[in-house]
Parts: C-alpha cells; sequence; structure tokens
C-alpha cells in the first residue's frame, strides 16, 4: 500500500475523510474518559437540557436527564463495531466463496451462484428482520445476521475476477508446477482480488452501518439503556419539536461517520484502479 | 532402452457447437532418458494440445483417448493428487511466455520455494538456499538480490531462467518446454537454448522441445518429430532428418527455412494452402491436398507411421528417399 501511496498523491476529500474518520474513531473510544457523567445514569438536575458547557453537558441530556455526550460516543462505538465486524464476516464468506466458485468451475460454480442467487432474491431487510426475532436480540447475532445476508455481493465480484484469472498463464504455470488447488486459490488468486475487495469492502461499512442504525431505529437492534446511533436517532425524532438537538446530535455523527467512510472508498478506488 | 515418457494412441478432441475439433490424432511419440526430442508442426498442429493432455492439463472439456505412461506409470485417467505430485517434481514446465507465467505479486524467490515445499515439503529457509544454488545453476546475475525481486524488476531473459529455475527446482527426469524462445528476442533466446543444452549435459535431463522452428530444435535436439493436423508425420534423428526428409512436409518445411545463402531477392519458400481445419473428418492424409506428389490413394486412404531405414518412421505413402 505504501508503495501505492508513493505513486500517485490519494484524493484531498478522501485524505480528510481518513482523519476525519480516525478522529471520530477516537472520540467514540476515548470520550467516556473525557466526560465525568456515565451512560446510564440520569442527572436529576439536568432533565433534557440543550447543549451547555456547564455540568459538562456538552450534547445536552435526553428525557430521563441522560447525558447525551457519553450516549452519542457510545453509539458511534457500536454503529462502528458493527460495521466493521459485519464487514468482516461478509468479507471472509464472501471471498472464499467467490474465489471457490470462479476457480473449481463447472457444476460446483453454477449450484454455488444459484444459491447466491436465490438469497438475493430474498427480501434482505425481511431476512434480517427474521434472523434477529429468531436468535433475540444480541448485539453479537445482530451483525453476524447482517454480514451473513451482506457477503452475496462480495461473492459476485471475487467470482468475477477470479473466472478471468484462472485463464491467465501464471495460474496455469502454477498449475503446471503442481501446486495444489487450495494453495494456488489462496496464493495465486486471492492476493490478485484484493484490490476490488477492499474497495468494495470500506464501502460496504457504511452501508452495515446504516444498516444496523435501520435496525435499531424500528428497535430491533441494540436495545435500551445501550445506546446506538439508531435508538438515539428514533428517541430524538420523537423529541423532534420540543428538543432538537436529541436528533441533531447523533443523526450530525451518523452523517459524517458514513459521508467519511465513502468518501475513503471512492478515494481507494480511484486510487488502486486507475482505470475507474 | 525404456522409454521415460510413452505416448500411445493419444487423441485429443473438443465438442463444441459446431462438431467435434480434432486437436491431437491417435499419437505414438516415446522420449527417452536424458534425449531432447524436438516436436516441430506449425500453430494449431497439436503440439501443446499433446503434452497438456499427457500430463492432465487440458481444458476440462477435452476429450481423451489412449495412454501416457511416464516411467511406467499411467498418466491418463489418475487422479488430481497424483497428477499434482507428478507436475512439477517428475516433470518441469516452461512456456512461451516468461512475462505472463509468473505470478506479479509474488516474488521470484517465494516462486522457486512454493515448488520446493509443495514437493520436498522442504523448510522456508532450506527452501530459500536451494533456491539460490538454483538461479546460481541458471546463471542469473546477482542471484540474492533476484529472490528478493518481483518479475516485472527483471527482463525477459531472466524471467525465462527463473522459470527455468522453479521448472527444474525438484530435479525432475523430464522437461517440457513449450516455445520457450519464441518471446524472446534472438540474442537473449540464444542464451537459453544454450543453457538448456549444458542442462540436459549436466544432469541427464530429457527435455520435450515444443516450436515451430526447425533452427531452434536443430540447435538442441538429438531427435525431431514433426506434427501436422494432429498427428505425428515424420519422426527422425536431427541430422538424418536434416540431411534428407522421407515426408514431403518436412521437406517443404525445411525447404521453407531461410538461408543466408538464398539471393536476397528470392522469394522466400512456402508451402501453398493451408492445413485441414480441425472440423473436418479426414479420409486421406491430412497433407495430401498440399503435397505435390499426391496421388489417387493419398486422398482415400490414410497413411500409419511406418519404419525407414536409420530407425526414422514417417507416415506417407510416397516418401522421398532419404
Amino acid at each position: 500500500m505504501s508503495s501505492v501511496a508513493a505513486r500517485r498523491p490519494m484524493h484531498r476529500s478522501a485524505l480528510v475523510s481518513a482523519g476525519l474518520l480516525g478522529l471520530l474513531a477516537l472520540l467514540a473510544l476515548a470520550a467516556p474518559l473525557l466526560s465525568p457523567h456515565s451512560l446510564d445514569a440520569p442527572d436529576w438536575q439536568a432533565i433534557a437540557v440543550p447543549p451547555t458547557l456547564e455540568d459538562s453537558h456538552w450534547f445536552g441530556t435526553d428525557r430521563l436527564g441522560r447525558d447525551l455526550w457519553m450516549r452519542t460516543w457510545h453509539g458511534a462505538r457500536v454503529s462502528l463495531l458493527i460495521g466493521l465486524l459485519a464487514t468482516a464476516v461478509s468479507l471472509a464468506i464472501g471471498v472464499i466463496w467467490g474465489a471457490v466458485a470462479g476457480y473449481v468451475g463447472g457444476r460446483v460454480d453454477a449450484l454455488m451462484m444459484r444459491f447466491v442467487d436465490v438469497l438475493y432474491s430474498l427480501p434482505y431487510v425481511f431476512f434480517v428482520i427474521l434472523l434477529t426475532v429468531l436468535f433475540g436480540r444480541n448485539i453479537v447475532l445482530l451483525f453476524v445476521a447482517i454480514g451473513a445476508v451482506g457477503w452475496l455481493t462480495m461473492a459476485r465480484i471475487v467470482r468475477g475476477q477470479t473466472l478471468a484469472l484462472r485463464r491467465r498463464e501464471f495460474v496455469q504455470a502454477a498449475v503446471a508446477m503442481g501446486v495444489p488447488t487450495w494453495r494456488i486459490v489462496v496464493r495465486h488468486i486471492v492476493p490478485n482480488v484484493i484490490g476490488a475487495v477492499v474497495v468494495y469492502a470500506t464501502l460496504t461499512v457504511p452501508q452495515m452501518i446504516l444498516f444496523e442504525s435501520f435496525l435499531s431505529f424500528l428497535g430491533l437492534g441494540v436495545q435500551e439503556p445501550l445506546a446506538s446511533l439508531g435508538n438515539l436517532i428514533a428517541s430524538g425524532a420523537a423529541e423532534m419539536d420540543t428538543a432538537p438537538w436529541m436528533l441533531i446530535v447523533p443523526a450530525a455523527v451518523l452523517v459524517a461517520l458514513l459521508a467519511c467512510c465513502s468518501f475513503l472508498g471512492d478515494g481507494l478506488r480511484d486510487l488502486l484502479d486507475p482505470r475507474g | 532402452m525404456d522409454a521415460l515418457l510413452e505416448l500411445r494412441d493419444l487423441s485429443v478432441s473438443f465438442d463444441t457447437p459446431r462438431g467435434r475439433v480434432h486437436a491431437v490424432r491417435e499419437v505414438d511419440l516415446d522420449v527417452r532418458p536424458g534425449e531432447c526430442l524436438g516436436l516441430v508442426g506449425e500453430s494449431g498442429s497439436g503440439k501443446t494440445q499433446l503434452l497438456l493432455a499427457a500430463f492432465g492439463l487440458a481444458e476440462r472439456s477435452a476429450v481423451i483417448r489412449g495412454s501416457a505412461r511416464l516411467g511406467g506409470e499411467q498418466l491418463l485417467g489418475a487422479g488430481d493428487r497424483a497428477l499434482e505430485s507428478v507436475r512439477g517434481a517428475r516433470v518441469g514446465f516452461v512456456f512461451q511466455d516468461p512475462m505472463a507465467s509468473l505470478t506479479p505479486h509474488l516474488s521470484i524467490g517465494a516462486q522457486i520455494t512454493e515448488v520446493l515445499r509443495v514437493h520436498r515439503r522442504m523448510s522456508a529457509s532450506a527452501a530459500r538456499s536451494r533456491a539460490l544454488e538454483l538461479l546460481e545453476r541458471v546463471r542469473i546475475g546477482d542471484p540474492a538480490q533476484r529472490l528478493r525481486q518481483y518479475p516485472h524488476e527483471l527482463s525477459g531473459g531472466m524471467r525465462q531462467r527463473a522459470m527455468l529455475a522453479s521448472a527444474l527446482a525438484c530435479e525432475p527426469d523430464l522437461l517440457i518446454a513449450d516455445e520457450p524462445t519464441t518471446a524472446l528476442d534472438v540474442t537473449v533466446q540464444a542464451g537459453i537454448l544454450e543453457l538448456l543444452r549444458e542442462l540436459k549435459a549436466a544432469q541427464r535431463l530429457a527435455i520435450v522441445l515444443v516450436t515451430h522452428d526447425f533452427g531452434v530444435a536443430g540447435a538442441l535436439c538429438d531427435r525431431v518429430a514433426v506434427m501436422y493436423a494432429g498427428a505425428v508425420v515424420e519422426q527422425g534423428g536431427t541430422p538424418q532428418l536434416f540431411a534428407g526428409a522421407h515426408h514431403p512436409y518436412t521437406r517443404a518445411l525445411l525447404a521453407a527455412l531461410p538461408r543466408l545463402s538464398t539471393p536476397v531477392d528470392a522469394p522466400l519458400a512456402s508451402i501453398g494452402g493451408s492445413p485441414p481445419g480441425p472440423l473436418e473428418t479426414l479420409t486421406g492424409c491430412a497433407y495430401a491436398p498440399r503435397c505435390e506428389r499426391a496421388d489417387r490413394r493419398c486422398l482415400a486412404e490414410r497413411p500409419k507411421l511406418a519404419a525407414f531405414p536409420a530407425s526414422r518412421l514417417a507416415a506417407c505413402f510416397r516418401p522421398y528417399d532419404a
């Protein structure tokens, strides 16, 4: 990567996004250290106060007097975690599935890809809702569920690239050297598709974050008293008329997070694929 | 002497929507230990398909019939595992395009050691020192540095030498070199041929050299087999073949070689017409329509390889005298 970066300057927007994303992640991790308040203890002296420097309620408090600075950053942490883990799950399944289908080819390929088509045709939201109902409301299961459905496009991308690579001479040469199939896939094919995969993965993270927020907004995701950006926005939306900061603060953090991820993905795509 | 590689009645065909394509038709061929056999023919004459099929490297859709034995062991129909343990260990391959045959994201060292680690189960450090030795053997300058470099950092000739190093890593008995010099310029080509000759002499390595260039075959090979339309039409020792071929096709090919003695303004010799399409079913000799000696029998009946003096073989009803 360093040699790629040295060759061509990255988009300014992507660099700024990367910096901002780092800052957001740092805040999500370190915010509790900065604030005297806790995640779920109400401050009876400050019920539903707007953002203020007094009492260190920098983002204000909610209807129960809980500190929004704490809750928002905790929510951001949950969102980032789910975004990254769900992407990792979809990456692992998608790359292996796609590479095997593409390399082995023939009937195996047809069978594996028809399975993907069937999953594609299931309504995604409905499917995840079904899974969360089935497994209960558990954060770990939530991102496994999201990732387990999110790998389909990844598998298709990797399969397409693998099909093209399989015919290349260096793969044929490896076969002629007696390198076993699994080793060819792992050492000669997968590293070649990593460019496309990295780009798609960075674009998947915001999708996953958005999806988690959506589920939490519906009440199917992260549950009170834990905070996620989704359920903060949901409760903020209910107070929109009288206490707009309860909506604006978590929504702004969510938007910043998503925008940064998307810009970073775009920048990476331009960087790794000059033909773009 | 027992043959190292023994191909019998080997046919390769492909079923396509337009009919069955015959790439190789009933080829018999022996390669003895330590000898160099040149496989000469035009593009599409089936040279490459023949060898790919023998080692299980043909396309999955290929229909392969006949027998291929390496050291007595049947290769056709052998399992993937068995073939994997043969390829790279007992037979090495070098292909035409060294630019494309090396994996771009792996260093030269990684690619040579991979063969050793897969077949010999060597440790990383043992494989590395062996790779260093191999690079020296194929005469690559500054081998320690080259091990760390990636294919795009090497010249074409060096890449082909690196390919050779990995093909020879496990000390195979047989090296299949498929047009190893075609993609290289003439001086580099000479260097590679010289290296092959040295390797052959030094370790009793049998080489099958696939080429469309009689000059290349003549420079290196003990024996030459000429292929036309998927079949071997003539076989014999290189000097005898060059001195006087029995088969009219071999004669025409040899006559088409430009020589320094040909006058500059003389037109280059060529063979009229073109080889039969792979979809055609042949009734007579495949070369008959282009052959100046062909008669009615040549068009009606297919000649088999027949023995000629000095252990030569030719498939022709109206051969030339040597």
